[in-house]
């Protein structure tokens, strides 16, 4: 409820900080893509963290509610992450007039795209208990070893790339710092508010099942 | 106004909107009973 009432303000300011942000000289108008690029990156990189951490604390705990929790990050982190493959073609085709190329920073991040795809495939088509949640568990604190390699990159290949490098201090322009804020706070917010949404969500299913196989075992 | 910047934020907000939705919807359909002020 809090959640939901702070992200409703945070997205008037972020449409009004997004709207009065500066126009780049060179690439122009275009560049606010800025403001919802990258925010949904970090949302994507704490959706599969979430996940490995989730996922760890289950095998650790065994907490049924932490297995959900691995599987709601997933989920929510790999929308965040579809959309972040989608908004980054746009930005790349109005930019440099090309939607894809194989560089490694782009070609990174399908890879991990299809690593948590596959993780929702194996959590929808292997057979529902503990053999699934712990080999889905392993797998998801596997894949979360591609964030930080995913995010590094670039400077891997000495800055060899299409994409540009990671913002460092002083690559914003002047009047760019606040609107970036303010954009990652928002999405960040929606990220959280989405995740606690899809974990109550999954935990209610969790029940519906568990009284389900009780009528069951009383039939 | 630049048509790609356009699509980026549309397809990112009716995305997360649209998804916001099917996690409403999906919440009232498992538990009928609940208040939705509260839901």
């Amino acid at each position: 409820m809090i959640l939901g009432a702070a992200l409703a303000i945070l997205l008037v300011v972020y449409a009004v900080a997004v709207i009065n942000a500066p126009i780049d000289r060179i690439q122009g108008v275009i560049q606010k893509i800025l403001y919802v690029h990258p925010p949904l990156a970090y949302g994507a990189y704490l959706g599969f963290i979430v996940t490995a951490f989730a996922g760890a604390t289950y095998l650790w705990k065994g907490s049924e509610n932490a297995d959900r929790l691995a599987l709601s990050g997933a989920e929510v982190g790999l929308l965040f992450c579809t959309l972040m493959m989608i908004t980054g073609p746009i930005w790349a085709r109005g930019t440099w007039g090309q939607w894809w190329s194989w560089d490694p920073r782009l070609t990174a991040t399908l890879l991990l795209w299809l690593i948590y795809l596959a993780y929702l495939l194996l959590r929808a088509f292997g057979e529902p208990g503990p053999r699934t949640a712990r080999l889905a568990a392993v797998y998801g604190i596997v894949g979360a070893l591609l964030i930080p390699i995913n995010y590094y990159v670039i400077d891997l290949f000495g800055g060899r790339s299409m994409h540009p490098e990671n913002l460092k201090r002083g690559s914003l322009g002047a009047g760019m710092v606040a609107p970036f804020v303010v954009a990652n706070l928002t999405l960040g917010v929606a990220f959280l508010y989405l995740l606690a949404q899809r974990w109550q969500l999954e935990i209610l299913r969790l029940e519906a099942a568990r009284e389900q196989a009780l009528e069951g075992d009383q039939t | 106004m630049n048509g790609y910047l356009v699509a980026s934020y549309a397809v990112t907000f009716l995305s997360l909107g649209g998804y916001w939705i099917y996690l409403i919807r999906e919440r009232r359909r498992l538990t009928p009973g609940c208040n939705r002020k509260s839901g």
